[in-house]
């Protein structure tokens, strides 16, 4: 399989490095190749883009600018601010060559340009488009006997435009990549709305009572987990789900992964190895029911 | 004795006096802006909105509609655009395909710059432009990768963030101070 720069944007790193360390052990055994990429700077997202246009299109620019100079053609990200960011920024210049060049003179203030030859894709397209179903059917050691509601993650699949897709609002890839593992990916009310996890430092009041609505959702689907491919909504779900419960004196106890911590385990690398001890919803009772 | 059985709070009608009909062109200007002016305020927008769903104090039709009749003060000085949470729900739901995260996050653009953006997203960009890093490191979150054999976080390209945010002017909007505004 070809090699993708992969490029870690800033929460998994620093804040979800169980997901960090899961995606880089279940890649060796899918036989995906990272290259990691240096010197980059953060992603410029949402929040960038919503003070400055320019700014975030430049700063995106110069992270894909670094792919060109890898010699690669692919960045593979697994956080999906990251995603959605530089894959609109990396569409916006690939059409709009005014933009492009106004971009690029700012970049050569740092040294770099910017060709628009790079593609951005989410490490979950990658599983499903790269390393396939039946690849995963066959990796899994361990029986997944788990109810899974999904949380994609807002921005795997919007804004359609960008992303490229008719419809958001119906079963989707992400289904499979959980049905692959052998547990099932159940269908529950809203399961693909925002948990308000980018509204945290604007009003705590919205974005946990967002996310309590999606717990008792949960709740009433009887998963026995939670599992996204986004480090927001991860740190929702798990960090989160803590502060929820004490805020509404409710309890919920619904353990949280990312894709890659469940593939681990489908492949049978334990806790341990998959960092999954720094999660603060206890995984205990999952581990007990898949061992 | 008051014949009032509920409480009622009666709105200022609007003026046209006071309305800036341009507004609605400067946002079309813009790149996120431009499909604004196909909105016929259907509120499919703020039917699909989780936001809305909680609470009275968001709506997104009528941050586009107070933006085409030219309410240029109210959207801007307002808190409403700030509480989106960029899901993109409404765009996907919008029969007009009008761009409504997108108009939204023009309209932010245009009042950072006069001076009313969110606190919250202002410490991010500070965060993001001093360390490179949309949440600034500390040193446990390196123990935990230690201790998970992960490398220490690596060096952010700091000194280029500086050259660039000097470049297009957004060091200067960043760090304007109070009485500059």
């Amino acid at each position: 399989m070809k090699e993708f720069a992969l490029f870690s944007g800033c929460l998994i790193p620093t804040r979800v490095p169980s997901y960090d360390v899961s995606l880089r052990k279940t890649a060796e055994k899918l036989n995906v190749h990272f290259r990691e990429m240096e010197n980059t700077t953060c992603c410029a997202p949402v929040g960038v883009l919503s003070l400055d246009y320019l700014t975030s299109l430049s700063l995106g620019a110069r992270n894909l600018a670094i792919v060109e100079e890898m010699g690669l053609d692919t960045m593979c990200t697994p956080c999906n601010g990251c995603f959605e960011g530089l894959d609109r920024i990396a569409s916006i210049l690939s059409k709009d060559q005014e933009t492009l060049r106004q971009v690029n003179e700012i970049l050569a203030e740092v040294g770099k340009e910017y060709k628009a030859t790079v593609k951005v894709r989410h490490l979950a397209e990658i599983y499903f488009d790269d390393v396939g179903i039946d690849k995963i059917k066959e990796m899994m050691v361990k029986p997944l006997d788990l109810r899974v509601g999904i949380r994609p993650g807002c921005h795997l699949f919007r804004p359609i435009e960008v992303i490229g897709i008719d419809y958001s609002e119906r079963y989707f890839f992400l289904d499979d990549l959980i049905n692959a593992t052998g547990a099932e990916s159940v269908y529950y009310k809203h399961r693909l709305r925002c948990c308000g996890g980018l509204l945290r430092n604007v009003s705590e009041t919205v974005t946990e009572a967002m996310l309590r609505d999606r717990l008792i959702e949960l709740k009433e689907a009887e998963v026995d987990c939670v599992v996204t491919v986004c480090p927001l909504c991860f740190l929702q779900f798990d960090l989160g789900q803590k502060l929820v419960e004490r805020k509404y004196k409710e309890q919920y106890n619904i353990p949280s992964f990312t894709y890659s911590e469940l593939l681990g385990l489908g492949m049978g690398l334990s806790a341990k190895e998959l960092g999954l001890k720094t999660h603060r919803i206890k995984i205990d009772k999952i581990i007990e029911k898949i061992s | 004795m008051s014949k009032d059985e509920i409480d009622i709070q009666l709105k200022e009608p609007i003026q046209t006096k006071d309305l800036d009909p341009e507004f609605k062109y400067e946002l079309a200007n813009t790149y996120l802006g431009k499909s604004i002016e196909a909105c016929f305020k259907c509120g499919a927008c703020t039917g699909g909105c989780p936001v809305s769903i909680l609470t009275e104090v968001y709506k997104p039709r009528q941050i586009i509609g107070e933006t085409l009749l030219g309410m240029r003060k109210e959207v801007l000085a307002g808190r409403m655009i700030w509480l989106c949470a960029t899901c993109y729900t409404c765009e996907d739901r919008c029969p007009q395909k009008v761009n409504v995260t997108d108009v939204i996050l023009a309209i932010r653009n245009i009042a950072f710059r006069k001076g009313y953006a969110s606190k919250a997203l202002i410490e991010q960009a500070k965060n993001m432009v001093e360390t490179g890093w949309i949440q600034r490191p500390t040193a446990s979150m390196n123990k935990r990768r230690e201790a998970l054999g992960l490398s220490p976080l690596p060096k952010k390209a700091v000194e280029d963030i500086q050259k660039i945010i000097k470049a297009t002017g957004f060091d200067k909007l960043l760090y304007k101070k109070e009485d500059e505004k």
